[in-house]
């Protein structure tokens, strides 16, 4: 540690008299600025080009439906929250709202759960369904304390990020707008963010290294990766 | 590593002014004095004990109290490295204006007049500091709803007769001004008295954000010059009282949009000092790291819009280049691009990710080169020269007076950086030069910038190094009761899952006590004072903005200079408006 004075006449010379005639200065900034001409583009076209989002990157919520990759205690949460057992491609929301109370600002929620309708004899007497969940995506801020804590990984955060709307209640998102979303988010990139077990694995890449976007936008030189630590090499 | 004043020195304020109360605690020491004493005790510490450089002051509301407002006046002496707190009740709702020992202080006794309704004796022109003039209420008043009086009828545009609006949108709003209500708050600030009164921003490029100038100019040059501020202004500090400690977090990233990061960091240390939690060695290096990246992140997008300013058009593009690499490197490890959230209390959110390193790695190893093209384009332009050098001269009094921090005073030769005189998480476990100026003039702050971004490669290099050998270690405290514990033990354990539920709901029960603690933003230091009262939520939170105070001299500097050097000038000064109005 130290200190070093930097400054005018300290680690920058003032222009010499030859510099001054023969605007060397600007010789020297134009050389750079030519240099550059001759390299290739780096920026990334883009509606016709995209960069994949990293697998970490977190965009719209979704809700997941049940495909037989639940955790283990996906069953035992049903029961304790008495919610009907859901079926395949049903929602795998239990109406818990933790991720409600996890959110700064909760009004961005409504959720509901009504109680089924049936007589009493049916199995499904006095449990409940989900019946509302609305988003209002115009007052999140993506922070992922919801996705965090979800105990069933029903809200999940997707790559999509493209939100624009005419109007406010474009950003209201319903629970099959959101059950759409994450279906098509885990068909595509699914395998990539979670194992079978709806973990998230701890051990991912930072980013697809063959995507030529991004490779682009590294000035077509990108890095190649390997893992983090000097023992694993 | 504490910075309070020791007890040798309260003893000799004790002695000459026996009626003080003192208390000394590890995280905050302060000094109670009476009202009527203010003055005198300040001129003395500011004098005799060299307590000479203003950092904040602030109030507390107690509404069963009387009198019912607290002042609190942070003081550090450069030469000691030591601070000094001192609180005063504010009787029959007033206090002594201390701009003849501090000019800093004209702004925050706003700020407090602004958000408590608390008067000072002997202020200059006491006018609200982010609110407009005519503004009925004090908002950070503890009887002030967090959503304010909803009272104006203000029905949506775009609906059509019979239509049902979405979500959970109500049609009355919270005040806001009227074109009157602006005119009246403009003529209150500064008076006309030469040629013309000039408008620059609040939407103008060269202010960086929504600014509001005010320019008395006579010709060309400008006489006469006042800044209205809170445009962005969306009361933090009121959100912070109503939210958990960790559901704070995300706000502290649209403080300081440009440096989010270290936000986070300099907010979650305050946080883990109070709750007395360590956060493991990899998360140290973890946040150095990221911090390091975030500033070059900073200084780039300075560099390049100051670039711009001046006519620079080309730095502007090669700058954003080497930005859109940081912003690759955080989206991949934190999530998003900007407001990233990465940090936690007791450690980070996530570990790194696969090749994280190689990335870092990768990126500062061209970096270096990158600096040297843009200064071969700069720095000894004549352009650049003509418009830089003795332009805004700052000198060391300035920094005191003003409690100007970070870059801008360094610029004018004052060593005062936290990450040297109190290093957090792993600063000082690394090695790195502090860069000081010689004059204080923009061109003075642009060599430091460039320095300074040096300065955090070779950081971040060392911080790599480091955490190539971590690899099992843990990168949050999660054994420790006041952390969340990480996903794998939420799904594994039910004691996890319980605490879990229970820090998400009812938040953090912090110990009662005080601390205030920076960090050393791109802006200057960023300081959080919290007073807990033993609840989940903070019952005061004062964040101490460098943004606020650096901005406050440029009043000063541009009397008497043209419009140009305005711009050159507040761009030298780099604020962000989302950390000045907070």
């Amino acid at each position: 540690m130290g200190i070093k004075k930097v400054g005018l006449n300290r680690n920058v010379q003032p222009q010499t008299l030859t510099e001054k005639i023969f605007f060397l200065d600007f010789m020297k900034g134009l050389k750079t600025t030519i240099k550059h001409l001759f390299r290739k583009v780096i920026t990334v076209d883009f509606p016709f080009e995209l960069v994949e989002p990293a697998p970490r990157f977190r965009g719209v919520h979704g809700l997941r439906n049940v495909d037989g990759t639940e955790k283990e205690d996906f069953d035992a949460w049903v029961k304790k929250l008495k919610i009907k057992p859901p079926e395949m491609g049903e929602t795998r929301c239990i109406a818990c709202k933790f991720c409600q109370a996890a959110c700064p600002v909760p009004e961005i929620f409504i959720i509901k759960a009504e109680k089924l309708d049936v007589p009493e004899d049916h199995p499904h007497h006095g449990l409940k369904v989900l019946s509302q969940f609305d988003m209002d995506l115009s007052k999140c801020m993506f922070c992922g304390l919801c996705t965090l804590a979800c105990p069933t990984v029903c809200i999940i955060h997707t790559d999509v990020y493209d939100l624009s709307s005419y109007t406010r209640r474009g950003w209201v998102l319903n629970k099959e707008t959101l059950s759409k979303i994450a279906d098509d988010f885990i068909a595509r990139r699914g395998k990539e963010k979670y194992d079978e077990k709806s973990h998230w694995p701890d051990w991912q890449k930072i980013w697809d290294d063959s995507d030529t976007a991004r490779a682009k936008a590294w000035d077509n030189n990108p890095p190649k990766l390997g893992p983090n630590y000097a023992d694993q090499q | 590593m504490h910075l309070w004043i020791e007890e040798k020195e309260l003893k000799e304020i004790k002695d000459k002014f026996p009626s003080i109360a003192i208390n000394k605690e590890e995280n905050f020491t302060y000094i109670q004095v009476k009202k009527s004493q203010l003055l005198e005790i300040l001129r003395f510490l500011k004098d005799r004990l060299n307590y000479k450089m203003f950092i904040d002051f602030f109030c507390i509301d107690f509404p069963l109290h009387n009198p019912r407002f607290q002042g609190v006046y942070i003081l550090f002496s450069p030469e000691k490295k030591k601070r000094v707190a001192v609180k005063v009740w504010a009787e029959d709702n007033s206090l002594p204006s201390v701009i003849s020992l501090w000019k800093g202080a004209k702004w925050a006794e706003r700020e407090a007049w602004d958000m408590f309704g608390v008067k000072f004796e002997g202020h200059e022109n006491l006018v609200r500091m982010f609110l407009w003039e005519g503004y009925k209420y004090h908002p950070l008043r503890k009887d002030f709803p967090l959503k304010g009086y909803e009272e104006v009828y203000l029905p949506s545009l775009n609906l059509r007769p019979g239509e049902i609006p979405a979500h959970n949108y109500s049609p009355y709003h919270t005040e806001i001004p009227t074109m009157e209500d602006l005119e009246r708050t403009q003529k209150k600030r500064m008076e006309k008295r030469n040629q013309i009164v000039l408008n620059w921003g609040p939407l103008h490029p060269g202010t960086h954000g929504t600014i509001w100038f005010l320019f008395d100019m006579e010709g060309e040059y400008i006489k006469n010059c006042d800044i209205i501020l809170g445009q962005l202004h969306r009361g933090v500090e009121k959100i912070a009282e109503n939210l958990t400690y960790t559901q704070f977090i995300p706000y502290t990233d649209r403080m300081d949009y440009i440096s989010a990061l270290c936000s986070q960091v300099a907010y979650v240390n305050a946080v883990e000092k109070l709750l007395g939690i360590e956060p493991p060695e990899k998360a140290k290096f973890i946040r150095t790291m990221m911090c390091e990246l975030q500033r070059i992140n900073s200084h780039l997008l300075w560099l390049g819009t100051y670039a711009l300013d001046l006519g620079a058009l080309t730095i502007f593009l090669y700058a954003f280049r080497e930005r859109e690499k940081i912003m690759d490197i955080i989206e991949g490890i934190a999530g998003i691009r900007l407001n990233s959230s990465y940090i936690r209390i007791g450690g980070v959110a996530k570990d790194l990710p696969e090749g994280a390193l190689d990335v870092i790695k990768h990126f500062c190893e061209d970096f270096s080169e990158k600096i040297k093209e843009y200064e071969t384009i700069l720095t000894k332009n004549r352009i650049w020269l003509k418009r830089n050098v003795n332009v805004g001269i700052i000198t060391e009094e300035d920094v005191y007076s003003y409690g100007l921090t970070g870059v801008v005073a360094r610029s004018a030769g004052v060593p005062y950086d936290i990450r040297m005189i109190q290093p957090t998480d792993a600063y000082d476990k690394v090695d790195f030069e502090l860069p000081l100026g010689t004059v204080g003039d923009c061109y003075d702050r642009y060599l430091l910038r460039m320095e300074e971004m040096r300065q955090s490669v070779n950081i971040v290099r060392q911080c790599v190094k480091k955490l190539e050998k971590m690899k099992d270690e843990n990168y949050i405290a999660s054994d420790n009761p006041y952390v969340l514990p990480t996903l794998e033990e939420v799904f594994n354990s039910i004691e996890s899952m319980v605490k879990d539920f229970n820090l998400r709901i009812y938040g953090e029960q912090v110990p009662e006590g005080e601390i205030y603690l920076s960090g050393e933003n791109p802006r200057g230091e960023l300081g959080f004072y919290i007073n807990s009262k033993g609840e989940g939520r903070p019952y005061r939170l004062r964040i101490r903005s460098g943004a606020f105070y650096n901005l406050q001299i440029f009043t000063k500097l541009i009397i008497g200079r043209t419009v140009a050097d305005a711009v050159a000038l507040l761009g030298s000064l780099d604020p962000v408006v989302g950390e000045t109005d907070r």
